[in-house]
């Protein structure tokens, strides 16, 4: 069954490859990206549904991602779930800037992120 | 002229002012000191000249002198910022009468000699001020001392601040990974477990909570202690928070054999408070957590919302131990749980009430406690019944103290009237006035290009409604911080504000995100 194709983004692997396996036994078909620049050239070639998104990384913060994604017309409409360690306000606000679906900090519980995810390709459903 | 010598003490100042070169001459050399540097003039003009160059401990000034006399120079002296301290004493050989001595006091003098003068005397006189001087110089330098300390905690305090937040950031991590993938392997996606394997798993993921909760308390506190937490103050419906908390807790609960009672007023506007909603809900969240962890199964919770006058009053009571009077202060204090070793929640830092604390000194409530050892413990507190007069009072005070705790202002009100009103004081710190003229200034009032968030406007003051009308249709100068809002108040004689129109649209706009406001004018 495929329920939908999830970009992951995050430069821990750990985090990569916990976040695979659970999105997978979910039914989601999971890509990965460990940087910036590597989500998004992901999110153009491969055109996920949905991208969960870090902001702390290499080559290209999350807010930097998101305002690139969201300038090219390919990618430009595909949602994005911030999944963070970070807390700033001014990190809240750009993601409320930048239309950022949802913000989940870590550590996160399995279930509220699930729920999110279905939550937002429930929504997008429609327009693809 | 001068006598000096390097000593570990500081070198002060003599002045002495005489016509004539032999009196001069007697003195410094009666007054000489290692520690004491003696000037003369001749003239008032030589000795105010020489005021404004130096900075003098005393001044021994004649009287009697050819053109400017010694009333004169003191009266220039006292006109003078920088000479209007320097101790005065008068010399004089005549006129004993007292007339001529009220004079010289009123012209500032503190001492007066008469000629010819004991040695004894004006040497003990001129010492006690020079020991003044001594005193006063020290008081400056330990004042300087301090402010530089202080400058360096609260440098210090940034640093902590900074390192708290950077270890909670790394914390978080390593966390997310450990307890995902203890998560991964309870809830059987890598395979299937047996019920002994099921039960580790589950203690190890408590845990992981346990740890990832410390974490946020840790910078909760922190965000409390250094005034970063925004306090948003506005008509709060308490019923609807506590039965959303409840709602949190009543799984918890149930699963630890707890039960949760509840009672609200039926009518809302019994429960209607002037708080702000996350910190309300941040303190019950605290409480409940308190009581959840140390109630026994079995025991029950009780939740309560009562109106008492001008108070919503709430109440989170448990069956819990009850807390020793002893023990009382300290679980108010950061870390400072209470040791209970035989209770159902032994674990935890105590974070949870000192938090609590925090978060209602900011609504301007505070904890309370009734507790009874071994029956239970009540943890309670109140907050001011809504009104809209109490509403812009809260929205001002909030603004100002976030102001000066972090020396950037957040909310300026412009007040602009024509009468010249008393400001309620609460009202004073933030406001400048901008028009106090006649109705012809109102024109001349410049409030756009102002980063002003507010201004308080009485519409009866002539001119005061003509000028409102054209502020709206003028466009926003270019640069400035942020619009304005306006809006109607009545300020009475006793200096309560009360608002002639519906505040309605001035609470909406303004409860949107204040503007950052760079630096203060006034």
């Amino acid at each position: 069954m495929n329920k939908g194709r999830i970009l992951v983004v995050d430069d821990e692997p750990d985090i990569v490859q916990s976040l695979t396996l659970r999105l997978g036994a979910a039914g989601y078909q999971v890509m990965s990206a460990m940087d910036g620049l590597g989500a998004t050239k992901a999110a153009i070639e491969q055109q996920p549904d949905l991208i969960i998104l870090d902001i702390g990384m290499p080559a290209g913060n999350g807010h930097v991602v998101v305002e690139r994604l969201r300038h090219i017309g390919a990618t430009s409409h595909i949602p994005v779930i911030y999944l963070t360690a970070r807390t700033g306000e001014d990190d809240y606000r750009r993601a409320r800037d930048g239309g950022v679906a949802k913000y989940i900090t870590k550590p996160f519980e399995a279930a509220v992120l699930l729920a999110a995810v279905e939550d937002q390709l429930e929504r997008s459903q429609p327009s693809r | 002229m001068m006598t000096s010598g390097d000593t570990a003490s500081p070198m002060l100042n003599l002045l002495i002012v005489d016509d004539r070169e032999a009196n001069l001459l007697s003195l410094s050399q009666l007054l000489a000191r290692d520690d004491v540097r003696i000037f003369t003039a001749l003239s008032g003009n030589e000795a105010l000249g020489l005021l404004l160059e130096h900075d003098f401990a005393l001044v021994l000034l004649d009287v009697q002198m050819p053109g400017m006399d010694g009333f004169e120079v003191a009266t220039l002296m006292r006109g003078h910022e920088r000479t209007r301290h320097v101790p005065l004493i008068f010399v004089t050989a005549i006129s004993k009468d007292r007339q001529h001595i009220f004079s010289g006091y009123d012209s500032g003098a503190v001492d007066y000699l008469f000629k010819p003068l004991d040695p004894h005397v004006i040497r003990s006189k001129v010492a006690v001020f020079l020991e003044l001087k001594r005193s006063q110089l020290a008081r400056e330098r330990l004042l300087d001392s301090l402010s530089r300390a202080n400058a360096q905690l609260e440098e210090a305090s940034l640093v902590k601040s900074d390192c708290l937040a950077a270890a909670s950031h790394e914390l978080r991590t390593p966390l997310t990974a450990m307890k995902e993938f203890c998560s991964l392997v309870y809830d059987e996606v890598v395979g299937p477990l047996n019920p002994e394997q099921k039960r580790c798993l589950e203690t190890a993921l408590r845990n992981c909570r346990r740890l990832g909760g410390i974490v946020e308390h840790l910078m909760d506190l922190d965000s409390l202690e250094t005034g970063r937490l925004r306090v948003r103050r506005g008509s709060v419906d308490v019923g609807e928070i506590v039965r959303t908390a409840a709602a949190a807790y009543s799984a918890r609960c149930r699963s630890a054999g707890q039960k949760l009672e509840l009672s609200v007023p039926p009518c809302p506007q019994d429960a209607e408070a002037l708080a702000d909603p996350e910190l309300v809900a941040g303190v019950l969240a605290q409480l409940l957590d308190n009581a959840h962890r140390f109630s026994p199964s079995g025991g029950t919770i009780r939740l309560r919302v009562r109106r008492l006058d001008a108070r919503i009053t709430v109440e989170v009571g448990d069956q819990g131990q009850g807390i020793e009077p002893a023990h009382r202060e300290r679980i108010f204090l950061k870390y400072g749980q209470v040791d209970r070793r035989d209770g159902p929640g032994t674990q935890g830092l105590g974070l949870g009430l000192a938090v609590a604390t925090r978060l209602l000194e900011l609504q301007e409530s505070r904890l309370d406690l009734v507790s009874t050892p071994g029956r239970g413990s009540i943890f309670g507190f109140s907050l001011a019944a809504y009104t809209e007069s109490a509403h812009l009072r809260a929205f001002c005070g909030d603004g100002v103290r976030q102001s000066t705790r972090r020396w950037e202002p957040r909310c300026l009100v412009l007040v602009a009237d024509r009468a010249g009103l008393a400001l309620p004081e609460w009202l004073e710190p933030a406001a400048e006035r901008a028009a106090t003229g006649p109705d012809e200034r109102w024109g001349a009032v410049p409030l756009y290009g102002r980063p002003a968030l507010a201004a308080l406007v009485r519409l009866e003051d002539p001119g005061a409604a003509g000028w409102v009308a054209g502020l709206a249709q003028q466009e926003p100068a270019p640069g400035a911080a942020t619009s304005l809002i306006w809006t109607a108040v009545d300020v009475d004689e006793a200096g309560t504000p009360g608002l002639i129109a519906p505040a309605a649209e001035w609470f909406e706009l303004v409860s949107q995100e204040a503007p950052q406001v760079e630096g203060v004018w006034r």
